[in-house]
Order: C-alpha cells, then structure tokens, then sequence
C-alpha cells in the first residue's frame, strides 16, 4: 500500500517533466488544465482501488481553543511522521494533514485525536453526490415542477431574486468559455489533447457569482468535467422562459459554484499529467469531507443564502456537523441530500443525519413521478422533507419517470464513452436520485428569502408546515414519517401563506 | 374611510326625515291632554367601534394587531314599553396586513397583501335605566349578529378559491351610558362583548392558533341625535 503510493508519486513527480515539455515548445497551447497535486491525485486513486470511503493519509483537525503553535506542534509530534504546523492545509479552524508514513487515516485520527490539544480529528471522508445517471437522450418531461404547481408558485415570486444568492457544493459549474490542455491515457500511452470547456447556454455567467474550486485547481475558476453539478444547478436555477431546454425553480437567483467534488475525469487528467499510466478506476473520485467543510464555510462567508448538498456518506463527521452550524450561524440555509441507499441497507447518510440538530438544515429524501417514495430514497428519522427526484423504476423507455435538466452531454464527456471528452456541449439529461430532490427544496428556499423571509431556521419551518404529509404520520403532534418527513414541498403554499380563515 | 359616509349618513338621513315632522308637530299648538301617551323615542346615531378580536394570535400574525376601528350606524327605537329599546345597527371594519405563517414559535408575514374586512349587524334591545334627574342615562342589553366576514388577496397571485366571502351568525351583550349634550343631541359611551362562535378555526391561521371565535370585546363611541323622550 505504502509502496503503491510511493510509487505513484514518484511517477507523478517524474511526468511533469513529460507534461510540460510538449506545452512548452506547443504553440499556442491552451493553459493547462486544473490539476490536484500528485499525492492528492494518488489518494483519490487508492481510495477507488480499495473501496475506501476516506482518503488514505488524509485526516482533519481541529486544535482546541487557545492551543497554541508550540501546543499544536506538540500534538502533532505523536504522529510518527512527525509533520511541522507550518505543513498543515488549514482551512479556517479546521487543518487537513497529509501524512504519507501513515495512510490508514483512522489510525492516524485516533492518534491525533487523542492529544490534548486537540479538539477531535478524523479521516477526510469521501462523499459522494447522490444521482443515478441516466443517458437516454429522449425529450425532457419536468413533471417534477408540475408536481409541484411550480407556475402558480412564480405567479407569487416569479423566479426569486438576483440578490439571492445560491451556493452549490458539488462537481462545479463551468464558469468559462476556454479550452485547456490536459494528459490522458489514450489507451496504450500518455496523449496531451484539448478540452474545450464552455458555459452552460442556459445557466449564463452573468448568473454564475464568486465560484471556487476546493478540489482540483483551488482557484476562481471552477471547471465541471462530471455533469452533476451542473444539473443539481439547473433545477435550481436554469433560465426560464426562454425557449431553451428547461425551467429552473428560482430562475432570477444567482448561483454560487463552489467545486469540492472531484470527477472521473479530473482524477484522470491529473493522474496522466503526472506520469501515469492506464486508466484510474471508473469510479475514482469523490467529494473529500476537508474540501465539503470548505466549500460550505467559503459560500457562508462570501454572501449565499442557501447552500445545496447533492452529496453524502456513510461516516459521520464533526468538520461537516461545525461547517453546517457555522452556515446556518451566518444566516445560511442548507439543503442536503437524504441518501440513495434505501436498496443497499439503508445506511445512515452524513452530513444528511446532521439535519435534524439544526433548525435550518434539511435533509431531502426523494419522490418518483407517481408521488410515492423514491426507490432508492434513504428513509429514516433525519428525512426532513421530500420532493421529485425521480426513479428508474417509475419511468418508461422515453426517461419520463426522471427529472431532466441541462447539463454537459454524455454521449461527449461520459468515461464509459469515450477517450477524450468535450465539456463545451450541453443538452437535456435525464437524472435520478436525492441529488436531484435536493435542489427543489434550495430552489424553494431562493423563493423564499427573495420574498423576505429573513432566518434559515424560518425557511425551514415554512417548507416544514406548508408541506404535504404522504403516508401515514407518526402522530398528530409530529406529523411526519421516516419514508418523506414533514411530506412533499408544496412551494405555492409556502409562498403564499395564510390567511386567517384560509 | 372610504365606507364611513355610507354607514353614517345613512342613519343620520333617517334621523333627520324622522325629526321633521316632530319638531314640525311640536311647533303646532296643542290641546292639553292628561291622557295623552308618550311618544317612543328614536335615536339614531353614528358610532365608531374599538373591536378587540377573541381571536387575537390570527388577527396579530396577519394584521400586526388584533384591534379594528369600525364605523357606522344605527338606530335605537326607545320606551317601547317603559324604559325597553329595541336596536338596529352596521358598522363596518376593514384593515390590510399581509398573509403569514405560524412557525410554531412565531408567524413569519410573507409580504402577500391580505385584507380583512368584517360587516356585523346587530339586532336586539335593551333597558335604559333613567334616574329622576339628570343628563346620565345608562342602559343594558343584548343582540344577535349577524357577520358579514371576508379576506381577499389579489388575484393574481390568489385565486378565487382562496378568498374567503362568508356570514356567521352570533351574538352581544352589551351595556353603557348615554349623555345628554343639548336637548336633541347625545353622545353615548359602550361596552360590548361579541360572541360568534366556530367561525374560524378550520383552516389558516386561526386553525395554527387553536382560535375558533371571530367576536370579542368592543368599546363604542357614538353621537346622534334624540327625539322623543
């Protein structure tokens, strides 16, 4: 294991030179790609080869109030690599520590963990977003909006406001017109090629507002190589009205892209350009929890009102539960995905299960297009809410059971289809999961704050009494259930409240 | 304002065609009677209404709060029998907040214009207690409502559907004191409380608030003119 890693890093250190010599004497070669470093690169690559829902050697790390750099140091001596402050990723109160000597990072967090000048540290979990892809490439039906009498609901607030602003937490949003160069393994080598990017016609970047990527440039720009974050994007916000592909929910609000999620692809490029050979594995890549704590601190601080998160895992965290209260402490409403894994145990979802804790916090399971509980929809006592997220099992042949949004097309981007991928061609796509109920619930948020709502903790118990209950409830003084919470968002109702009669 | 000369100038129009021949009649010599009975009296008035809602959370969450000025008339028809009176009287209230949600801890107004508007006309009688001398005439007495109530918004964004355009029946009692400013003019003092009973509460705010009532107490302030005794 130590070994493999090592060795790829080597590797990785070696190829910059093969990378960058064809840039070099190139002509008029785009800039390059963004790149993850190379033990980030090799982490990512472990983690999808070993099935690890953590990155290997990466743990986060709160010191305790008051520590101070000598005491932090000192913590720090009782890892055996013995790593300096200064080498600390910090992130705000959180620090993220690579250690190579050590990659079991549940080790390396119980060590640390155990010192006194540590607050708690633990392994930089891998979430993942929430959808079930699905290429079919027919017609886009949004029954999901008229399920929601979304019409009615603009008739009140049409759109929300562009002073709201929407922050999602996910693969990213193109935010530029541009071509880059990137390494990949073409199949028997290393080839650099071109990969035109382009901003989603329909989602324009006069919408698109402070973007960052926590996860494979850490800059300004964000780059969406996956889809996922475009289409979580376009049910909350696609232009509307404009005879172009879909309607979003609050079309008028602007989006924040915030890229903690790497891809398939980003993981790829970075892995070539390093020296790599072969493919990575077809699910390599992930939502490191550091770079998750990060991206919702980061939204918070620079002005979103809402924050989505299409994403989730299996591990419980204290970065994700202290970054959610930081959101909402700042005024932030935060919708997150309920989980996919009703079908595979049913497993509690993170940072979802943190929802029920924080009045302004939501955990959204998910409805098929026949009203009833989303097959693959997480049910438990953190389910706060549901809305439309379609399902596989609830559809025809032509997609209609799933909710379709634009977003990068497949048919040119999609690993499983091709060597080298193109992100500058949007269409309409049709995906499932709580990923895609998610954003109708920070959609309905938009709405909300543009009429006025001022709390995160109001927009929830708005969506929470205006919701309505599907099945049966627990009781009558807590009328929810663990299938759909509080019942399906009813966004018309939420806006136009009540009278005193009616 | 705007249905303030309707409901007051009615009832003074009224009082005036009433008093005409009255005062017309009094001016006429008139042979001494020993048996001669007294005229009924007629006092018709105009009234400005305090309304304090029974249902005060509901009326508070969408209107900021729970009291409403009403103005209007009405007519009491006096010593029908001794010191009995019998009433007639509208008045009219309507204010404009905006519709709202009860959280559970609070009511969050959404910015939705909502106006509520409430018509009671009341139909009763009562005693006056006249003292031997003096301008102080308290009285004591009672009626059934009939309440005219309704809330709009819009359209759009409402619907019709979700206006509401509704009458309840209910009742009052009420009592207060009349005083004598000139020999045709009074001014009168009053306290009621206003019963109608499950008139709200099935629905919107009022069901959020476990508030079933739409009367309460209102304080009443009127002027008119006496004829009669």
């Amino acid at each position: 294991m130590r070994f493999r890693v090592g060795a790829a890093c080597a590797a990785l250190l070696a190829s910059l030179v093969i990378v960058r010599a064809p840039r070099a004497i190139g002509q008029e070669a785009p800039a390059p790609a963004p790149m993850m470093s190379a033990e980030r690169t090799a982490a990512f690559i472990d983690a999808a080869r070993r099935s690890l829902d953590y990155l290997p050697g990466e743990v986060i790390v709160k010191f305790k109030p008051g520590a101070t750099r000598d005491g932090q140091q000192r913590a720090l001596d009782a890892v055996r690599s013995r790593p300096s402050v200064d080498s600390l990723e910090w992130a705000g109160e959180i620090a993220v520590l690579r250690d190579q000597l050590q990659l079991d990072a549940r080790v390396l967090a119980e060590q640390l963990g155990s010192q006194p000048e540590v607050e708690y540290a633990e392994p930089n979990y891998l979430l993942h977003h929430m959808s079930t892809p699905n290429d079919t490439g027919y017609a886009p039906r949004q029954w999901n909006l008229q399920a929601l009498d979304m019409p009615r609901a603009w008739d009140i607030t049409a759109g929300g406001s562009a002073s709201i602003i929407v922050a999602v937490v996910d693969t990213g949003i193109t935010t530029d017109n541009t071509t880059r160069t990137a390494a990949t393994w073409n199949g028997s080598a290393i080839q650099t090629i071109s990969v035109p990017f382009a901003v989603n016609p329909d989602l324009p970047a006069s919408r698109l507002v402070t973007p960052f990527d926590f996860v494979s440039g850490f800059g300004t720009t964000t780059l969406d190589t996956d889809g996922h974050g475009t289409h979580v994007s376009s049910t909350i916000g696609e232009e509307t009205n404009n005879a172009l592909f879909d309607a979003g929910i609050a079309y008028k609000a602007r989006i924040m892209p915030v890229k903690v999620c790497a891809s398939y692809w980003d993981v790829q490029f970075s892995f070539s350009a390093s020296g790599g050979r072969g493919f990575v594995p077809p699910d390599a890549g992930g939502c490191p929890n550091s770079a998750v704590a990060q991206g919702i601190r980061y939204a918070a601080d620079n002005g979103a009102k809402v924050i989505n998160l299409s994403l989730g895992g299996s591990s419980p965290s204290t970065a994700q539960l202290d970054a959610l209260n930081y959101a909402v402490g700042k005024g932030v409403f935060v919708a997150i995905a309920a989980g996919n894994e009703k079908l595979e145990g049913n497993p509690v979802s993170f940072p979802a299960s943190y929802a029920q804790q924080i009045n302004g916090v939501m955990a959204v399971g998910a409805t098929n297009r026949s009203g009833n509980r989303a097959s693959y929809s997480n049910t438990g006592s953190y389910v706060e809410i549901a809305a439309p997220g379609g399902d596989s099992r609830d559809s025809d042949a032509s997609g209609s059971g799933f909710i379709w949004q634009s977003t990068i097309r497949p048919s040119v981007s999609d690993p499983g289809r091709v060597l080298f991928p193109v992100f500058d061609n949007y269409t309409e796509v049709a995906f499932s999961g709580t990923s895609m109920a998610s954003p109708h619930v920070a959609g309905l948020a938009a709405l909300l704050f543009s009429q006025g709502i001022k709390t995160p903790a109001q927009v929830e118990q708005i969506i929470k009494k205006t919701a309505k209950l599907i099945g049966t409830p627990e009781s009558a003084a807590n009328p929810r259930n663990d299938d759909f919470g509080f019942g399906l968002i009813q966004p018309r109702a939420a806006l136009f409240g009540l009278g005193i009669k009616k | 304002m705007r249905v303030f000369p309707r409901f007051v100038l009615l009832p003074l129009a009224c009082a005036c065609v009433a008093l005409v021949p009255r005062v017309a009649a009094a001016e006429e010599p008139q042979a001494p009677s020993s048996t001669t009975r007294p005229a009924i009296g007629l006092h018709p008035y105009a009234i400005i209404d305090g309304n304090t809602m029974a249902a005060s959370s509901s009326f508070e969450a969408v209107l900021g709060t729970a009291t409403l000025l009403g103005y209007g008339g009405g007519v009491d028809v006096t010593d029908l029998w001794k010191h009995l009176f019998a009433r007639v009287a509208v008045t009219h209230a309507t204010k404009e907040g905006t519709r709202a949600i009860f959280t559970g801890t609070e009511a969050v107004p959404l910015g939705i214009p909502l106006t509520v508007s409430m018509t009671p006309i009341e139909i009763g009688g009562g005693w006056r207690f006249v003292p031997a001398k003096g301008r102080i005439v308290p009285y004591a007495g009672a009626a059934a409502l009939l309440l005219s109530y309704k809330e709009t918004s819009p359209v759009p964004p409402a619907d019709a559907s979700d206006n509401v355009s509704d009458s309840f029946t209910g009742y009052e009692v009420f009592g207060g004191a009349e005083f004598g400013l000139s020999k045709w003019l009074i001014a009168a003092g009053e306290a009621q409380y206003r019963g109608v009973p499950n008139a709200i509460g099935d629905a919107g705010l009022s069901q959020a608030f476990s508030e079933t009532d739409l009367g309460g107490f209102t304080v009443r302030f009127t002027i008119g003119i006496r004829t009669g005794r």
